[in-house]
């Protein structure tokens, strides 16, 4: 008998006993279903939760800053930095041939005037105030933690347009649903460059206005806007300028000094980035990354994902058990068939082959229905809790297809099924012609 | 062939409402994750993507340099530049436009005139425009040295790039002091080929908005044809 005439008969008798089979599958997609759903949100969930960690950026990150390390607090998730010191592009490249590393991001931060030309919410015009602009080379923004909100990036290069972040619309009494309303304002910003000759005070003063583009929650630099690494170091270059009067030269501020304000160093695996930090602090600079914090959650999120599986695992197991028991009764049931069979000339093997793909089958369909319900749980759990986000002003959290845990559910399923028909179909096999006759 | 066809007699009742039990399950689960996935919020428009790099601006951007005394002053407090007439200005060209303020409160043209163009080369910057607006610290009787003073420093802005220098004056005193020359600033513009913006009638306090605001637009009326 091959497996095409098996799965046909085993097809055939499925339909014959309807109702225990239809409660067999519903019973193993319930549990399918159950182990989708669970680890589905669980993966969500932790995706969700290490990203806020990382604010969207690498797990592996590390914010290195132009500053000396403070011997107190090295290895601290959130060590503070000492003394100003000067990052330079030759510091960069010291950090970037760091064994572990995997990628270096310089950033520049540049203190600039600011002009909105959007109203306030109330309608009311806002003061310029002061305010860093961060400015990074805009094409590695998916190594940085930068996550837009609305609209976009600035164009790589680009020295006309921005994006802010929630602080700023929280000056103008936005919250971050409103973002949408500040992209397309415009900026005037300026830079100022100023020195002290004797007792004058001397100030020049470099304005460009920018487009803001889109509004981001970023964390690559202290500042509210974000733009291309060009920007601020165009403005950064005229305010680092000594001003000069009758031939005597204003000091320049040493935050001005340094080329770079700080770095993002993504390190190859989440383990180095404590081995990368000792050594960024033996270069003499200050860093800081949520190395164990998101070790901790890791972990915490790991054992809620094992208890969550298991769970599921011990539905799929009571959903066997009722395989084995539906296959059993079967058994009982055809004894007269197998004896036909078997008197026609049927072997064991045969036998075995028919029990077992119609478990399998059982199995099979359970998994795939399971798979899909447990799916759409998922996203009826997930559209919930988004529309709690949303109304909270949070981000939504996409449900993404689990591709892998849907295939091993209803791979699962099928071989538990397998597994569940092995006894009941050694039991058919093992009935003789005539014993399974003399039943009649 | 023949356990197969045994088996297919034997196989006989029972395939009467099985079938559509089973398609009424699946119709019943394909309803609900349809639900589901239907009701999940869009995907939301913003987008890490990083766009194609910027291209340069067919036209070449202005590059505004502002020379003068108090009334376009580059220094004070933070939270005031909002609404001065350079700020105005600024506003009013186009994106891509850039301004170096220059003017420094309490010079005299013949103090301020030098420091700030070398303050301009030290910058590095190349104007295509400026506007220059001395008048407020000048001692009386120099308007020969005022003219001299105020011809150079055109000549110095035209040497650099500048292809339109707007040169302000005002007639109208105010609480602190006299405004001087604004004849001989006009004088100026005329034999220099540049604009003259006279900025009179604006009351005791041009500070305000509505005066920072019209003379924002009298200068903005020279600078963009």
């Amino acid at each position: 008998m091959s497996w095409r005439q098996a799965i046909s008969l085993a097809g055939k008798e499925l339909r014959r006993r309807t109702g225990r089979a239809v409660l067999t599958v519903l019973a193993v997609a319930l549990a399918a279903a159950l182990l989708t759903a669970l680890l589905t949100i669980a993966n969500t969930a932790e995706t969700k939760v290490l990203d806020e960690l990382a604010k969207g950026g690498p797990l592996s990150g590390i914010r290195v800053s132009a500053a000396k390390p403070d011997a107190a607090q090295v290895g601290q998730d959130d060590a503070k930095g000492g003394a100003a010191t000067v990052l330079d592009q030759a510091a960069i490249d010291r950090i970037r041939s760091l064994p572990s590393v995997r990628e270096v991001v310089p950033v520049s931060v540049i203190r600039s005037i600011v002009v909105v030309d959007l109203a306030r919410r109330d309608g009311s015009r806002l003061a310029s105030f002061a305010d860093n602009i961060v400015g990074v080379d805009i094409r590695n923004v998916p190594n940085l933690p930068v996550t837009v909100l609305a609209g976009r990036l600035p164009a790589p290069g680009s020295t006309n347009e921005v994006t802010v972040n929630e602080g700023f619309l929280e000056r103008l009494g936005y919250r971050r649903p409103d973002a949408p309303v500040a992209v397309g304002s415009t900026l005037s910003l300026g830079t100022t460059q100023a020195g002290r000759v004797g007792d004058r005070l001397i100030e020049s003063q470099r304005w460009i206005r920018a487009t803001v583009v889109g509004v981001v929650a970023q964390e690559a630099g202290e500042g509210q806007m974000l733009a291309s690494i060009e920007l601020t170091e165009a403005a950064r270059t005229f305010a680092s300028q000594p001003i000069t009067v009758d031939g005597r030269a204003a000091p320049v501020a040493v935050r001005l000094a340094s080329p770079f304000a700080g770095a993002f160093v993504v390190a190859d695996s989440i383990e180095n980035v404590g081995r990368v930090r000792s050594e960024i602090s033996g270069l003499g600079f200050a860093s800081s990354a949520p190395e164990n914090l998101i070790a901790s959650v890791e972990r915490y999120l790991t054992v809620v994902g094992i208890v969550l599986t298991s769970v599921g695992l011990i539905a799929l197991a009571v959903a066997a058990i009722g395989i084995t028991n539906a296959t059993l009764s079967a058994v009982r049931e055809r004894r007269r068939d197998i004896g036909v069979l078997k008197a026609i000339g049927a072997t064991d093997r045969d036998i075995r082959r028919i029990f077992l793909v119609e478990s399998g089958s059982l199995g099979a369909i359970g998994g795939l229905l399971g798979a899909a319900l447990g799916y759409a749980v998922a996203v009826t759990v997930g559209t919930v809790v988004n529309r709690y986000l949303v109304d909270q002003g949070f981000e939504a959290v996409p449900v993404a297809i689990p591709v892998t845990t849907m295939v091993g559910a209803v791979v699962g399923s099928t071989a538990l099924a397998v597994i569940a028909g092995i006894l009941p179909a050694a039991r058919a096999s093992r009935l003789s012609a005539r014993e399974a006759m003399g039943s009649l | 062939m023949r356990v197969v066809d045994a088996a297919r007699r034997v196989v006989v009742a029972g395939r009467t409402t099985s079938l559509t039990v089973c398609l009424a399950m699946v119709l019943l689960l394909g309803m609900m994750a349809g639900l589901a996935t239907s009701c999940t919020p869009p995907e939301p428009k913003a987008s890490n993507a990083v766009p194609p790099p910027a291209v340069a601006p067919a036209v070449a951007p202005i590059v505004w340099a502002s020379f003068g005394a108090d009334e376009g002053s580059a220094s004070g407090p933070v939270e005031s530049f909002e609404g001065r007439w350079p700020q105005r200005v600024l506003a009013g060209l186009p994106v891509t436009a850039e301004m170096v303020n220059l003017s420094t409160s309490g010079v005299s043209i013949g103090e301020g005139a030098a420091e700030q163009l070398a303050r301009l080369d030290q910058a590095g910057t190349r104007p295509t425009v400026a506007t220059v607006w001395f008048g407020s610290n000048e001692p009386e009787g120099r308007s020969a040295a005022f003219t001299r003073s105020l011809t150079s420093l055109v000549d110095e802005l035209k040497k650099r790039g500048a292809t339109d220098v707007v040169l302000i004056g005002r007639r109208t005193t105010t609480g602190r002091g006299p405004y001087r020359y604004a004849d001989e600033v006009e004088r100026v513009a005329a034999a220099t080929g540049s604009a003259f913006v006279p900025v009179d009638g604006l009351g005791r306090n041009p500070g305000e908005p509505a005066a920072q605001q019209a003379i924002a637009d009298a200068v903005l009326a020279k600078l963009t044809p």
